[in-house]
């Protein structure tokens, strides 16, 4: 019965392995327990057998719901579920008596149809909570700040930044007192076209504020503030130097 | 006998009680304690029976629990101290023991344990003091590896059958076997248990 301690059983431990001496001396532990039991040849005494055999005949038959009400009884909901697990393996495994399986089977029954119903009530419960609560006054909470993103846009679309544009394009209006802000449209409106614009642009930029032409231009960005802030134009701008280039040498 | 036949259980215990007093007495070292253990172990198992998964031999199951129980009444024992009257360095027994002593310690366990046992009176009380003190190390270790270590080498049950009865994988028992003798091994160390 005794089997020999050797150095295939800790194969596979995720352990770590010592020195040759470290398990050397392990494997010596291990014999010297072995021979210690080994050595031990201990019979039981007389009447041994009986006494556990009117013990066991003072104990209650096993009952596979025993375990389970047990651990209901002093409120140990682990040992609860290990019971459960336990009755439904008697109940589905074979190998003893059809009275116990049915037993345990009844009482697997039970206790499904248990938890069932105190889930259905908890979800019926829940559900009526729901359903009673008051509906109308919720969404007219949430339709009051939808205004607040329209509000933001209106600073988005603020005429400073044409404001800002005017004072660079000032140096070439500066001799004029209303003429800066024409003079920063008229550019842009003299650049789209090609030639013949341009020629009549050069003469009004010559004279200084005889154009009439370029005050009615002023006119509209003053009017929309949605198209001054326009940046597409001041690009334009920019090549206005070219153009007064233009006119210089013409 | 799952079911509760009590007569079918009464070849169990005639069968299986020899072993199971001896599983006990390896562990406690008493022959009423093993009894007292084994009687309990298998009344434990008499009202457990629907635990019982049926993956393993019942010999097995049994063994689990009587070295469970063992083991809870060795580690519930106070530690008691013999006074001898001879005085321990005089008696060579301490653990201030010269190298000389150590080395005649030694050659004694090894005799006994290799089976050349002597009738030696100094032999006997050397072995006895040492298996003494091994049982109580393993009741001392913590105790996943307390219960691997006993059911192997006290047991007598394979590694593969103490997998099947803790409902372990087999490669944890193995790690849990190796840790527990080297902590056993620290724990014979550590008491001053030379051979």
């Amino acid at each position: 019965m005794n089997r020999r301690f050797g150095s295939e059983e800790l194969d596979g431990s995720t352990e770590r392995r010592g020195t040759v001496a470290e398990e050397a001396d392990l494997f010596a532990l291990g014999r010297e327990i072995e021979a210690i039991a080994a050595s031990d040849r201990v019979v039981p005494s007389q009447g041994f057998e009986d006494r556990v055999l009117a013990a066991i005949a003072a104990t209650p038959l096993p009952r596979p719901t025993g375990a389970a009400g047990l651990a209901a009884r002093q409120g140990r909901p682990i040992a609860l579920l290990l019971a459960l697990r336990d009755t439904w393996r008697v109940a589905w495994s074979g190998g003893r008596p059809l009275a116990v399986r049915a037993q345990a089977a009844a009482f697997v029954l039970v206790v499904v149809l248990l938890v069932g119903s105190l889930g259905g009530i908890a979800a019926i419960g829940g559900f009526g909570l729901l359903r009673s609560s008051p509906v109308g006054s919720n969404p007219a909470s949430f339709a009051v700040p939808s205004p607040e993103p329209s509000s933001t846009e209106t600073p988005s679309s603020s005429p400073e930044p044409s404001e800002s544009s005017q004072p660079s394009e000032s140096p070439g209006a500066s001799d004029t007192g209303e003429s800066p802000e024409p003079s920063a449209t008229s550019h842009p409106a003299a650049g789209s076209p090609a030639a013949g614009s341009g020629s009549a642009g050069s003469g009004s930029a010559g004279s200084g504020g005889t154009p009439t032409a370029e005050p009615t231009e002023t006119a509209t960005p003053s009017g929309d503030g949605t198209q001054t802030p326009r940046p597409t134009e001041t690009p334009s701008t920019s090549s206005t130097p070219s153009g007064s280039d233009d006119h210089g040498g013409g | 006998m799952l079911g509760g036949d009590r007569d079918a259980f009464r070849a169990l215990v005639e069968r299986e009680s020899a072993g199971l007093v001896r599983i006990c007495h390896r562990i406690l070292g008493d022959l009423h304690e093993s009894e007292d253990a084994a009687q309990e172990a298998f009344v434990t198992a008499f009202r457990s029976l629907s635990s019982w998964r049926g993956d393993g031999p019942f010999g097995a199951w049994l063994a689990q629990i009587a070295v469970r129980i063992a083991l809870r009444q060795a580690a519930r024992r106070r530690p008691v101290a013999w006074i001898d009257a001879v005085q321990p360095e005089a008696s060579g027994l301490s653990g201030t023991m010269t190298a000389a002593d150590r080395a005649a310690r030694a050659r004694l366990i090894d005799g006994a344990v290799d089976g050349r046992s002597s009738v030696d009176p100094a032999s006997i009380a050397v072995r006895a003091e040492r298996t003494t003190a091994i049982r109580r190390a393993v009741a001392r270790l913590d105790d996943p590896y307390r219960e691997v270590v006993a059911l192997r080498f006290f047991g007598d049950l394979t590694l593969a059958e103490i997998a099947a009865a803790s409902d372990r994988p087999l490669g944890t028992v193995k790690t849990h076997l190796h840790r527990g003798l080297i902590r056993l091994r620290a724990i014979v160390d550590a008491e001053g248990i030379d051979r």
